[in-house]
């Protein structure tokens, strides 16, 4: 029973990953291969497409023309990165504060104010988009990276969680602080950050694998192709560059992998740590 | 922020330590005080709490090995992507056609057509000797040109002199008889015509005598042909052709027959010997077919006979400009794709992600007129605003991106 319950898991694993698989074999795959495989959905053709989990004639030719012969790559994966960072670095400067003044003000409109928070932070990025768009516009940012930037370090989702880690620094910690002699800034810096760290890095990983993967904003906001992130671009396929497509795809996919290798653990206490936040309250 | 972190997990560690630290000092602690159950259910407690401060101190050091562990991906991931933008920069400069452009612009195709002509006689002039002479030598050959009172062939004197001997002779019978029959009193009406016929034969002879046997030119003319040869006789027919030096040659040369579209009545021909570098211009008098050849076409002209030999092969020159054409282009700026379409690239700024960059785009033109080296073309689609590309160090496609060469 213990093990039909752990091949269970692993099958439905298995299943989770068969995209990235494709995406790892089509990138293995030549041209001619991709093209005999995927002729029934780029060609045109009857059938169905088939696809072979070990290429049949594997090569490298897609990969070093992507990493060596491909410029556009590493353009689009330097605009990413400028954005998510300058996006995470806001908000750890903006929204850890806020969070903070929330999470320890014992007023009403506080209450009020996280309220608020939540509410726009249920309201999908397609709601909002003619409003910031009309703003942006006004502000001649639109076709800048600051479009993307500034809508996002002021994102209701990091207050959020870093709200839920401020509330689980038990109240006589912060007290006894305060009796030592220490200023609500030195209260926040030497006690509230260090230990809601877990819950803000948490925040940070969640952030950068949404912000890596973000579409709408770019294509709305953007109108130069110079400044396109990476998941705005992908090759338009045909039988001639699929490969081209999957390596693209593959690489895209790489620097979210790195950032989740790097940030699981914070993840999992993170979000581990809510939970009991939540549980508490 | 790394900072922070690192220092905040050693500071984790450190109090970690103390606290395994404690817990072993307060294992010592209930023995000395001898309280034998409450130590043994410390000690018991106090295990379970070591193996679990242990179990937790390992997983933590697994998750420092981890971090380092996934940091020096991070870090090796970051390396490659540096090194990779940069090499694929340097592989994509080197790869683009750096290309030559011209502003589309308008002009006039000239051809020049280049041949060889041959100056031929307008008319010839028969020169005749005196028949029935050996002939010792001849003065002039086929080309040359002879002016009045030059030697054209000399007879054989001796032969002329026991000619003019015989007629001597002759004359003399001929005088006897004549006296004779006057005595007789016959008609001499008869001997009368032939003393007149020997005796101008006998002046001919005597002539030539006095000119040691020489037959002069009686006016300025090029010899075209010498009928006689030397130690033949000379006979009835002409012994020499000739043309006369006044007036005008005609100039007859050849062209293809593309190329004779290009030439009509009435346009200017510069002709050059190969002496003269400075060539004369002279109309063209008539362009026909050959009747030899159809595909090749004569173009007659007229040049002077002071200047120009019979015979003298002599370059000419046609040049020919068309109208004005909207669009002229070099031929290297043509192109020819597989269905036989002919195209020029003109050079679009496009918005790539490398930024605004410059892309050869395809449009279709149709061939009106050209020579050796310029095209005038047509199309559609064509616009004075376009830059043409005319050349390029790398073959360039439609749709590649290409850059300008600089200046």
């Amino acid at each position: 029973m213990k093990y039909i319950g752990r091949l269970l898991v692993y099958f439905l694993g298995f299943i989770c990953i068969i995209p990235v698989l494709f995406v790892v074999t089509g990138t293995l795959m030549g041209n001619t291969e991709l093209a005999s495989v995927l002729a029934p959905v780029l060609a045109e053709e009857g059938g169905y497409a088939g696809w072979h989990l070990i290429p049949s004639w594997p090569t490298l030719k897609n990969l070093i023309a992507l990493l060596l012969d491909t410029p556009e790559y590493y353009v689009l994966f330097w605009n990413s990165i400028k954005v998510v960072a300058a996006i995470l670095v806001g908000q750890f400067i903006f929204a850890v504060p806020a969070a903070w003044g929330m999470a320890q003000s014992r007023r009403k409109w506080s209450g009020i104010a996280f309220s608020v928070y939540i509410f726009c932070m249920l309201l999908p990025f397609q709601v909002t988009m003619l409003s910031q768009y009309l703003v942006l516009n006004s502000l001649s940012m639109i076709n800048t990276h600051l479009s993307l930037i500034l809508p996002l370090v002021f994102s209701t989702f990091p207050v959020f969680i870093v709200y839920q880690s401020f509330l689980d620094i038990p109240p006589t910690v912060l007290e006894a602080a305060k009796i030592d002699g220490a200023g609500q800034f030195q209260i926040f810096c030497h006690i509230g950050v260090p230990i809601a760290l877990q819950g803000i890095l948490a925040a940070m990983v969640v952030g950068f694998l949404e912000y890596w993967n973000m579409v709408e904003q770019p294509v709305v906001f953007l109108q130069e192709k110079r400044l396109w992130t990476l998941s705005v671009y992908i090759p338009e396929l045909t039988v001639e560059n699929a490969g081209n497509a999957f390596a693209f795809s593959l690489f895209s996919l790489l620097p979210a992998v790195v950032i989740f290798i790097v940030g699981k653990e914070f993840l999992a206490q993170g979000i581990a740590i809510q939970g009991t936040g939540l549980e508490d309250k | 922020m790394e900072d922070t972190e690192k220092r905040e997990r050693y500071e984790r560690d450190e109090t970690e330590e103390t606290e395994l630290e404690e817990t072993e000092l307060n294992e010592t602690e209930p023995e000395e005080t001898g309280m034998k159950e409450p130590a043994l259910y410390d000690r018991r407690e106090q295990e379970r709490l070591y193996i679990r401060q242990e179990r937790m101190h390992r997983r933590r050091l697994r998750r420092k090995k981890l971090l380092s562990g996934a940091g020096r991906l991070l870090v090796g991931f970051a390396i490659v992507i540096i090194v990779c933008t940069y090499l694929s920069r340097f592989a994509n400069a080197s790869l683009i056609p750096v290309v030559e452009c011209k502003k589309a612009g308008g002009g006039t195709i000239t051809h020049t057509i280049k041949t060889s002509g041959t100056v031929k006689e307008t008319k010839k002039i028969p020169v005749y000797v005196p028949s029935g002479f050996r002939i010792d030598s001849i003065s002039v050959e086929e080309g040359s040109s002879v002016k009045e009172g030059d030697v054209l062939l000399t007879f054989d004197l001796e032969q002329i002199k026991e000619k003019d001997e015989e007629k001597r002779l002759e004359l003399n019978s001929l005088y006897k008889q004549r006296k004779e029959a006057i005595k007789a009193e016959l008609s001499v009406a008869e001997i009368d015509r032939q003393i007149s016929e020997v005796s101008r034969e006998k002046y001919q002879y005597t002539s030539l005598i006095s000119l040691e046997g020489n037959v002069l030119a009686k006016q300025d003319m090029q010899i075209t042909d010498v009928n006689v040869s030397l130690g033949s006789s000379s006979g009835e027919d002409a012994a020499f052709l000739g043309s006369p030096l006044s007036g005008k040659y005609n100039l007859m040369a050849q062209v293809s027959e593309e190329d004779a579209a290009f030439i009509q009545k009435g346009d200017q021909g510069m002709v050059q010997t190969a002496a003269a570098e400075e060539g004369e211009y002279f109309e063209v008098k008539s362009v026909s077919q050959d009747q030899e050849n159809p595909f090749a076409y004569n173009v007659r002209m007229r040049v002077p006979a002071k200047k120009y030999k019979i015979g003298a092969s002599v370059n000419v020159t046609f040049t020919r400009t068309s109208g004005q054409y909207d669009y002229c282009v070099p031929w290297s700026a043509v192109r020819t794709n597989a269905m036989g379409t002919n195209y020029i690239l003109v050079t679009r700024s496009k918005d790539t992600l490398l930024g605004e960059s410059i892309t050869a785009q395809m449009v279709e033109v149709t061939i009106q007129e050209y020579n050796d080296t310029d095209c005038a073309v047509s199309g559609s689609s064509l616009s004075k605003e376009m830059n043409i590309i005319i050349n390029s160090d790398k073959q360039v496609e439609a749709g590649d991106v290409v850059r300008l060469k600089e200046n």
